[in-house]
C-alpha cells in the first residue's frame, strides 16, 4: 500500500526525480526515450539521468547554513509555527509603522487608526501564542492532530503563512495611500483608489494556493537533503514528472 | 473534439449568429457608440488608426476591425457599425463556447455553454432579446474583451501536457496567437492572460504536475504566437513614427483605472441597487475557498502534489474567474461584472463535477447528489428571475422567434440623404435619435444634413453637442476632423492633460481648423477660434429647441 511506504524513500524519489538530472534526455513521450518507471529510483539512476544525493557537503558558511536549514526542514512543524508567529509579529509592527507614517499632513484618518488597532491586536496575539509555544516547550501535540493533518503538511502550512503575512504590508500601504487626495484632478469620473482592495483580493484568493503548494514543495525537496542551495532551488522545478499520478501508486504497489 | 467544436459553433450561431436584421433595431444611438464613431470617421478621412484624432480608450484592433468590416462587409453607417459589432459578439461567443468544450470535454462544455446562454446575464447584455430584436450595449459589450485571457488560462495546461512536442508547440502557438489577437482587440486580455498564464504555469511546476522543460517550451510557443500578431502591429506604428504614441494610448486607460480613475464602489457612487449584488459580494470568498480546496487532497488530508488533469482544470477555472473578477473590483457595476459572468457558469459546472471527487467522495450516487446540490446552491448567487422556467424558456426561444418575426417585416428603404445613409437604413426613421434625447431621428438627420452642406470638406472641430458626444456629429455629418492630439472626451482623463490639449489646440490645430461647432461660444476652443479669427462667420442652427453654432472662418 502506498501509505505504508517509508516516508523518506517516497520523498527522496520526488527529490531525485527533479534535481539531479543532466540537461539531456528529457524523457518525454515525444522524444522516443521510454519514460522511467514511475517512482523507480534505480531504473532512473541507471538510465543515467540522475545521481543519488550522496557525498558530504563542502564545508563553509553556505554549507553550514544549508545544514541548519535542512535540519529545520526535517524538524517538523514547531519551528515553522514559531516562524509564522514571528512573521505575523514583524508584519504587525511594520504595519503600524506604515500606517502611522503614510498619512495626509496633520491628520490620522480613520483607516489608519483602524489599521494600527488591527495590527496591535495581531501583534499581541502573536506574542501571546509565541509565549504559549515557548512555555509548551517540546511537548508533543495531541495525537488526533497528527491523524487529521500530518506534521509535514502542518509545517508547509505554517511556512506558507510565514511567507504570506509580510505581503499584507502591501494592503496596508495602499490603504494608507488611498486616504490621500487624488494626485490629479479627473475630468469625467470621481477618483477612488482601490489598489488596496485588489491587493487584498489577490493575496486572499490566488496567493494562498501558490504559497501553500510552493511551501510543500520546498519542504519536500528539503527533506531529501539537497547538497547545495542551488540543488534545493532547482529541485523546486521538476525536469521530469509523473504523467499520471495514479501510475505512481501502481508502481509502488507493484514493488 | 470535433463533435464538441461543431456543437460549440452551432450553439454560438443559434444564440448570437446572423441574420440579426439590425436595420429593424430602432434603439437610439448610445453614448458608447458615439465615443467610438469619431475614431472611425477619422480613419475614414485618412488619419492613422488609434492615435491622435482617431484615438479611443478601447482596444486598437476593435477600431481597425470595425472600420474594415464597415467598409468591406457591412456599411459605413451606425447600422453597419452595429452589424460589425454583432460579428464581434458572435466571434466572441464562438470562441468562448469552443474553449469550454475543449477544456472541459463535451458534457461539461455543453452544460457550461447552455448555462451561459440561458441563465447568467453575461451574454444577455447584447443578444436576441425576448420578444424583441438583437439589441443591447453596442460599442461596449463584447465577449472578445475577455475570451483571450479565458482561452489562455483554461487551455494552457493541455498545451503543457503535450509539450515538448510538435503538437504541443502548434497548440501553444495557436493559443498565443488568439491571446495576441484578442489583446490587440481589447487590453483586458493582455494583463489577465499574462498573470493567469504565469500563475497556472507556476502552480503546475511547484506542484510537480509539469516539468520545467514542458512548461518552458509551452510558454515559448505561446509567446511566439503572441508575437506573430503583435510584431507587425508594432512595426507598422514604428514605421509611422507613432510607436510611443500607440503604446501610450494602449496603456492609458488600464493604467488610469488601476490607479483609481473612474473607479467606483459597487453600484456607483449613488449605490444603485443591483440584482447581482449577491454575486459581487459572495464570489471573492467562494473563489478563495475553492482555490484552497483545490490544492488540498483528502484521505489523508494533505497538500496535493502531482495533480491529475481534473484538479488542474478546476484550478485553471478558478484562476480565470478570479482574474476576471479583479476588474470588477475597480469599476464596480453590473455591466463590468459581464466578464466574470462569462466564467461563472464554467466555474459552477467544474466545481459541481470535480470538487466532490477531490474531496474524497467515491460513491457515484453521492458524487451526483453533491454535484446537483452545488449547482442548485450556486443559483443563490442569482436573482430568482434569472433561473425561473419562464426566463429560461424566453431566452432559449428568443433567437428563433426574433429571427422569425424580424424576417417577416418588409426591408427598409434606402435613405435619401448622406446623413440618412450615415445613420443607416431602418434606423433613419426611428422615433428617437440618441440616448437621453427627445429629438426624433428624422430631425437629427435633417440637422446633420444641414451641417454637412454648410461645412463640406472644411477641416472641422466639434467642441461639444447637446447631451451627446462630438463623435456623433463628426460621423453623422461626415465631417473632416481637425488634427487634434487626442479625443478629449475619451482619451483625456485629467485637468492637466486637458490644459495640454487646449494649448496644443491653440498653437498647432487652430491654424489648420476652418470650422468650430459648439452649443456655446464660451467653450474654450470656440473662444480660441474667435480670438484668432475675429471675423469668423457664425451660423446658428437648432437642436431640441436650443441653438447650435457653426463658426466658419
Amino acid at each position: 500500500m502506498p501509505a505504508r511506504q517509508p516516508k523518506t524513500r517516497e520523498l527522496c524519489l520526488l527529490y531525485m526525480d527533479t534535481i539531479d538530472m543532466p540537461s539531456q534526455s528529457p524523457l518525454t513521450p515525444s522524444d522516443g526515450i521510454p519514460r522511467a518507471a514511475i517512482g523507480d529510483h534505480d531504473a532512473v539512476a541507471s538510465a543515467g539521468v540522475m545521481r543519488r544525493p550522496t557525498g558530504t557537503p563542502r564545508p563553509g558558511p553556505a554549507a553550514r547554513w544549508l545544514d541548519r536549514a535542512l535540519r529545520i526542514a526535517n524538524a517538523g512543524p514547531r519551528l515553522f509555527y514559531r516562524a509564522a508567529l514571528g512573521s505575523l509579529a514583524v508584519t504587525s509592527a511594520l504595519a503600524m509603522t506604515t500606517a502611522a507614517l503614510i498619512r495626509p499632513h496633520d491628520q490620522l484618518p480613520v483607516a489608519q487608526r483602524n489599521m494600527i488597532a488591527g495590527a496591535l491586536i495581531a501583534l499581541c496575539l502573536s506574542a501571546a501564542l509565541g509565549l504559549v509555544s515557548l512555555a509548551a516547550g517540546r511537548s508533543r501535540p495531541p495525537a488526533w492532530l497528527d491523524r487529521v493533518l500530518a506534521p509535514r503538511e502542518r509545517a508547509a502550512i505554517w511556512l506558507a503563512l510565514a511567507a504570506w503575512f509580510p505581503f499584507l504590508l502591501l494592503v496596508v500601504y495602499y490603504r494608507a495611500k488611498a486616504t490621500f487626495p487624488p494626485p490629479e484632478r479627473y475630468l469625467y469620473f470621481p477618483y477612488d483608489d482601490k489598489r488596496w482592495e485588489t491587493a487584498a483580493y489577490l493575496l486572499g484568493v490566488i496567493a494562498p494556493a501558490i504559497w501553500l503548494t510552493t511551501a510543500a514543495r520546498v519542504l519536500a525537496v528539503g527533506r531529501c537533503h539537497p547538497r547545495t542551495w542551488r540543488a534545493w532551488c532547482t529541485g523546486l522545478f521538476p525536469r521530469i514528472v509523473v504523467a499520471d499520478p495514479s501510475l505512481r501508486a501502481n508502481a509502488v504497489r507493484a514493488r | 473534439m470535433t463533435a464538441g467544436l461543431v456543437t460549440a459553433l452551432a450553439l454560438a450561431w443559434y444564440f448570437a449568429g446572423p441574420p440579426w436584421y439590425l436595420s429593424q433595431t430602432s434603439t437610439p444611438i448610445s453614448h458608447q457608440e458615439e465615443v467610438v464613431l469619431i475614431g472611425l470617421q477619422a480613419v475614414a478621412k485618412g488619419y492613422l488608426p488609434y492615435v491622435g484624432t482617431a484615438s479611443v480608450q478601447y482596444g486598437p484592433g476593435t477600431q481597425v476591425a470595425a472600420y474594415w468590416l464597415m467598409h468591406h462587409v457591412t456599411s459605413f453607417s451606425v447600422v453597419g457599425f452595429r452589424e460589425a459589432w454583432a460579428l464581434f459578439v458572435w466571434a466572441g461567443v464562438s470562441v468562448l463556447f469552443a474553449v469550454f468544450f475543449l477544456a472541459f470535454g463535451y458534457a461539461r462544455g455543453l452544460a457550461a455553454s447552455l448555462l451561459s446562454a440561458l441563465v447568467y446575464p453575461g451574454l444577455h447584455l447584447l443578444a436576441f432579446q425576448p420578444g424583441g430584436s438583437f439589441d443591447g450595449y453596442f460599442g461596449w459589450d463584447n465577449p472578445l474583451r475577455y475570451v483571450g485571457a479565458i482561452a489562455l488560462v483554461l487551455l494552457l495546461p493541455a498545451v503543457v501536457r503535450r509539450s515538448p512536442s510538435w503538437r504541443g508547440a502548434a497548440a501553444g502557438a495557436a493559443i498565443g496567437a488568439l491571446w495576441g489577437l484578442t489583446s490587440y482587440l481589447a487590453q483586458e486580455n493582455l494583463a489577465g492572460g499574462a498573470v493567469g498564464a504565469l500563475a497556472i504555469g507556476g502552480l503546475l511546476l511547484v506542484s510537480g504536475s509539469a516539468s520545467w522543460r514542458a512548461l518552458w517550451t509551452a510558454l515559448v510557443a505561446v509567446f511566439a504566437g503572441f508575437a506573430l500578431i503583435w510584431i507587425p502591429v508594432l512595426a507598422f506604428y514604428a514605421a509611422q513614427g507613432q510607436l510611443i504614441e500607440f503604446l501610450h494610448q494602449y496603456f492609458l486607460f488600464p493604467r488610469a483605472v488601476a490607479a483609481g480613475a473612474n473607479d467606483t464602489p459597487w453600484g456607483g457612487f449613488n449605490h444603485t441597487p443591483s440584482p447581482y449584488s449577491h454575486l459581487f459580494y459572495a464570489l471573492p470568498f467562494l473563489l478563495a475557498a475553492l482555490a484552497l480546496l483545490t490544492v488540498f487532497q483528502v484521505r489523508p488530508l494533505r497538500i496535493a502534489r502531482e495533480w491529475p488533469q481534473e484538479r488542474v482544470t478546476l484550478l485553471a477555472t478558478v484562476l480565470a474567474t478570479a482574474l476576471l473578477y479583479e476588474g470588477v473590483l475597480l469599476r464596480s457595476d453590473a455591466s463590468h461584472l459581464t466578464g466574470t459572468e462569462l466564467m461563472v457558469p464554467a466555474l459552477v459546472i467544474m466545481t459541481a463535477t470535480v470538487l466532490p471527487r477531490l474531496l474524497g467522495v467515491q460513491r457515484r450516487a453521492t458524487v451526483a447528489v453533491a454535484g446537483v446540490a452545488l449547482i442548485v446552491a450556486s443559483f443563490a448567487l442569482l436573482p430568482h428571475a434569472a433561473y425561473s422556467r419562464t426566463s429560461l424558456r424566453l431566452w432559449a426561444e428568443a433567437p428563433y422567434l426574433d429571427r422569425q418575426h424580424l424576417a417577416a417585416a418588409p426591408p427598409p428603404g434606402k435613405p435619401a440623404t448622406l446623413a440618412g445613409e450615415r445613420v443607416g437604413p431602418g434606423l433613419d426613421d426611428a422615433t428617437r435619435c440618441c440616448q437621453e434625447s427627445p429629438v426624433s431621428m428624422s430631425d437629427f438627420v435633417r440637422l446633420m444634413e444641414q451641417i454637412h452642406t454648410l461645412v463640406g470638406n472644411r477641416t472641422a472641430y466639434v467642441a461639444n453637442f447637446h447631451g451627446q458626444y462630438p463623435g456623433l456629429i463628426y460621423f453623422g455629418a461626415d465631417l473632416n476632423p481637425a488634427p487634434v492630439s487626442s479625443d478629449p472626451y475619451s482619451s483625456i482623463e485629467t485637468q492637466r492633460d486637458l490644459r495640454a490639449f487646449l494649448a496644443d489646440f491653440r498653437t498647432r490645430v487652430l491654424p489648420q481648423t476652418q470650422v468650430v461647432l459648439t452649443f456655446t461660444v464660451k467653450a474654450p476652443e470656440a473662444q480660441s477660434f474667435l480670438a484668432r479669427y475675429p471675423n469668423a462667420h457664425r451660423v446658428t442652427l437648432h437642436y431640441a429647441g436650443q441653438p447650435y453654432y457653426l463658426l466658419l472662418r
